[in-house]
């Protein structure tokens, strides 16, 4: 176990034990990774993605005395989001619509960083939304999240072999539909 | 989509240029900005020990009222499919699971007290397991 994760294993006993100023620097630490992974689910929504994130946190809050340190924190924490945001998908039976506003709020960055890579983001943001949606959801967890397939598979509630699958598929279609930025061969 | 240069990806061959392009558009992180104080002020106050435990009972209760509750339930319907159909003679039984097994027409007065006895006994074996 590395430094930082002993560290995080105790500030985990600390905050089941009600020290909030514990569960205050794990929020810390967390959030960014699943407000991002909400924003993606939501398909760029921000606010209802922070409500479902501070929802997220609550839960882990009266739940954490369950966590038993066998997955990272962060799967953990991803699983919880994910439920929360399947069980808001079930309470609205709405998908939810991709807008330009939201896309933008995917791709946003500061007017300093490179038109390249805003562009590149913008590109994937939208091929992913044209993807079928657990292709979608499996590539967000693999590659946005940098969770493992085992991991993704746990947060998801999928077995290995069907994630696995999806991540397939998804890659073939993105392969078509991000041909444009396929390195030109040379001969 | 864009089609102006893409040098950030020179360099990858054709098998990994997808994984490349994809790890590239990682979200950036996102500024905390507030959102840790407002969970904070949401938390609810931590259970005391006995809280916690009365809690812990409350939902064993409740797991043990959910299953005396199919128990009686699965026992009630079987009672009542005895009760309410004239029981068929072996003959008959197994003549319509034969035109069952045939896709012939089947006459439901015949299999209905068996079927209502083999759910009754799945129902009962899955509480008998869970518990």
């Amino acid at each position: 176990m590395s430094a930082a994760e002993e560290s995080e294993a105790a500030l985990c006993r600390r905050a089941a034990a009600g020290d909030r100023a514990a569960f205050e620097q794990l929020v810390r630490s967390h959030q960014s990774g699943v407000r991002n992974q909400l924003r993606r689910l939501t398909h760029g929504d921000g606010a209802l993605a922070d409500d479902l994130a501070q929802e997220c946190f609550i839960q882990a809050w009266t739940q954490l005395a369950q966590f038993n340190g066998q997955a990272r924190l962060a799967t953990w924490l991803y699983r919880i989001a994910y439920h929360r945001f399947l069980m808001h998908v079930r309470r609205q039976r709405a998908t939810l619509p991709l807008t330009d506003a939201h896309l933008d709020e995917l791709t946003s960055e500061s007017a300093a960083q490179a038109n390249q890579s805003r562009a590149l983001r913008l590109d994937v943001a939208s091929a992913l939304a044209r993807l079928p949606e657990l292709e979608r959801v499996a590539l967000i967890h693999c590659y946005h999240l940098d969770l493992s397939h085992e991991e993704a598979a746990q947060v998801l509630n999928l077995p290995l072999g069907t994630l696995k699958s999806q991540v397939l598929r998804a890659h073939a279609r993105l392969r078509d539909l991000l041909a444009c930025w396929a390195p030109e061969k040379t001969s | 989509m864009n089609n102006q240069a893409k040098p950030s990806l020179r360099g990858h061959d054709d098998a990994d240029w997808l994984d490349a392009l994809l790890r590239e558009s990682r979200p950036m992180a996102i500024e905390d900005e507030g959102f840790s104080a407002r969970v904070l002020q949401r938390l609810p106050a931590p259970l005391s020990p006995a809280q916690a435990r009365e809690q812990l009972h409350s939902s064993a209760r409740m797991d043990r009222r959910f299953e005396w509750f199919t128990l009686i339930g699965a026992l009630a319907g079987s009672a009542l499919a005895y009760g309410g159909s004239r029981w068929p003679d072996p003959d008959e039984l197994a003549y319509a699971i034969t035109a069952l097994f045939e896709l012939r027409a089947v006459s439901l007065q015949v299999l209905t007290p068996w079927l209502a006895s083999l759910f009754s006994a799945a129902v009962l074996a899955y509480v008998m397991q869970r518990s």
